[in-house]
């Protein structure tokens, strides 16, 4: 019987023969934070047309912002998302491993 | 144009969507020019009996072609991950979406429908899960589509990604105008984005689709749903449809051929003559591409999509003689050919030849009546 549950990883994932696996990881993080940064810079755009647009404020005011607890914590989740999102190969990594463990056990 | 089951994107996600549409076209531009550079000076040469294939061996001894078939991978696996934290995001209103759709059509789901092997564990083009991932609703399928929307760079009906099916159309009523189909069935579905459209052509026929996900076929009745279009699906093998002999007046494919098991497209054309009646109509459409034809880049290239992208059977797809194909399955007046792509097929309307325009703008096509 096949498994037709949900996952996040597709399969099978062939090696790219002659390439070291690390490297190929370090590709996907690099690829991944890319895309992040390109986000976030999108991100910022929006918020500094709207804010102009809007005559609310200027860099000035962003340098002196402090944020409260409420803030940080979403900032907090923010970044744990990021860290999750960029050292995806990683985790992805670490699972075919121990996918491959398990196997021979089945 | 849009419809009510795709998933949107928050103003972050459309960022990261729109992050892999251009870091797809990075690796397709400059960056593999110099891969096709690199293919034609390990060119073992003509006498080669292997040659496209000696060629990827080779690039493999190039740290540029490893890095370059890596990041490739990288934008495709990339994809899948921004695409898909953004329907799980979405899950629960999609879920209530696809529950306030118009009661018209049917989904049917044999819970003794057997995966066909290929399929089973072999996501292709890398999509978790692939054509049969199924989490009891419609998740995958609106996986499947916001991901082609985005994966076709907006080159196949912008995010209706319906253009395959208009096409197919106008290719019916190049061949034949007065065709009018009271029964209709698709192999291979998916989602819906070709059946739709081609149903919509002849109002009053009865559309059906078979395909080998139960995820995808719900999400595809309730984007039809929503669409206006009643369709019956259910879960079927290509190779083994769930309807009687002779049920159809048209049985169709779009893109389907390429995503079948190695060495099973006569047995798809002898299914498609056990469907159809006398008199009715098979029609393919599949990517736009000869084997023979391509130049040296494009053989390899098509090695390096069955390897890294879970591709299984792009190269037996575009190297079939269909014409002998359709003929040992008993059709008549064969004809194939490509068809130019269209957003809006019109009777009698031209577009149909021998030479292909390219990819996106032409869809390679095979007809014939049983």
């Amino acid at each position: 019987m096949s498994d037709t549950r949900p996952r996040t990883h597709a399969v099978p994932r062939h090696a790219i023969e002659g390439m070291r696996e690390s490297d190929d990881q370090l590709i996907g993080m690099v690829t991944a934070l890319a895309a992040q940064l390109a986000v976030t810079r999108e991100r910022l755009d929006t918020v500094e047309r709207l804010a102009e647009a809007a005559g609310l404020f200027g860099p000035d005011a962003v340098d002196r912002y402090v944020p409260d607890e409420r803030a940080q914590g979403a900032r907090d989740t923010i970044r744990q998302t990021l860290i999750d999102r960029i050292f995806r190969p990683i985790r992805d990594a670490a699972a075919r491993t121990a996918r491959a463990f398990e196997e021979p056990r089945r | 144009m849009s419809h009510p089951m795709l998933p949107g994107a928050s103003h972050d996600e459309m960022a990261e969507q729109l992050f892999v549409r251009d870091l797809k076209g990075f690796v397709a531009g400059a960056a593999e020019e110099g891969q096709r550079a690199a293919a034609a000076a390990l060119d073992p040469g003509e006498g080669h009996n292997a040659r496209a294939e000696e060629i990827f061996d080779r690039l493999h001894g190039l740290a540029s072609f490893r890095n370059w078939a890596a990041l490739r991978r990288e934008s495709q696996e990339l994809l899948w991950d921004v695409v898909g934290a953004s329907v799980r995001r979405q899950a629960a209103e999609l879920e209530a979406r696809a529950a306030a759709a118009p009661a018209i059509g049917s989904v049917t789901v044999d819970p003794d429908f057997v995966i066909p092997s290929h399929l089973a564990d072999h996501d292709v083009h890398l999509m978790p899960g692939g054509y049969v991932g199924d989490d009891g609703g419609v998740a995958q399928g609106a996986l499947m589509d916001r991901g082609g929307a985005v994966y076709m760079l907006g080159r196949n009906g912008g995010l209706m990604n319906d253009r395959r099916g208009h096409t197919a159309a106008a290719h019916l009523f190049h061949r034949f105008p007065d065709f009018a189909p009271k029964r209709l069935l698709e192999l291979g579905c998916g989602i819906g984005a070709s059946l739709v459209p081609l149903a919509g052509y002849f109002p009053g026929a009865e559309a059906h689709g078979i395909d080998v996900g139960a995820a995808q076929l719900r999400y595809a009745h309730a984007r039809a749903a929503h669409l206006g279009a009643a369709v019956h699906l259910r879960l079927g093998d290509a190779l083994a449809a769930p309807f009687p002999d002779e049920s159809f007046d048209l049985v169709f494919s779009c893109v389907t051929i390429h995503e079948l098991q190695p060495g099973t497209i006569g047995a798809m054309m002898d299914e498609c003559h056990r469907l159809l009646r006398p008199g009715g109509v098979v029609l393919h459409l599949e990517v736009p591409q000869r084997y023979a034809e391509m130049d040296l880049w494009g053989q390899v290239r098509g090695e390096i999509e069955a390897r890294y992208n879970n591709e299984p059977n792009w190269k037996a797809a575009t190297s079939a003689d269909y014409v002998a194909l359709l003929g040992q399955a008993g059709f008549r007046d064969i004809a194939v050919g490509y068809q130019d792509a269209t957003d809006a097929a019109a009777r009698g309307n031209a577009g149909f030849g021998a030479t292909s325009k390219g990819v996106f703008r032409s869809w390679a096509v095979m007809s014939a009546i049983r």
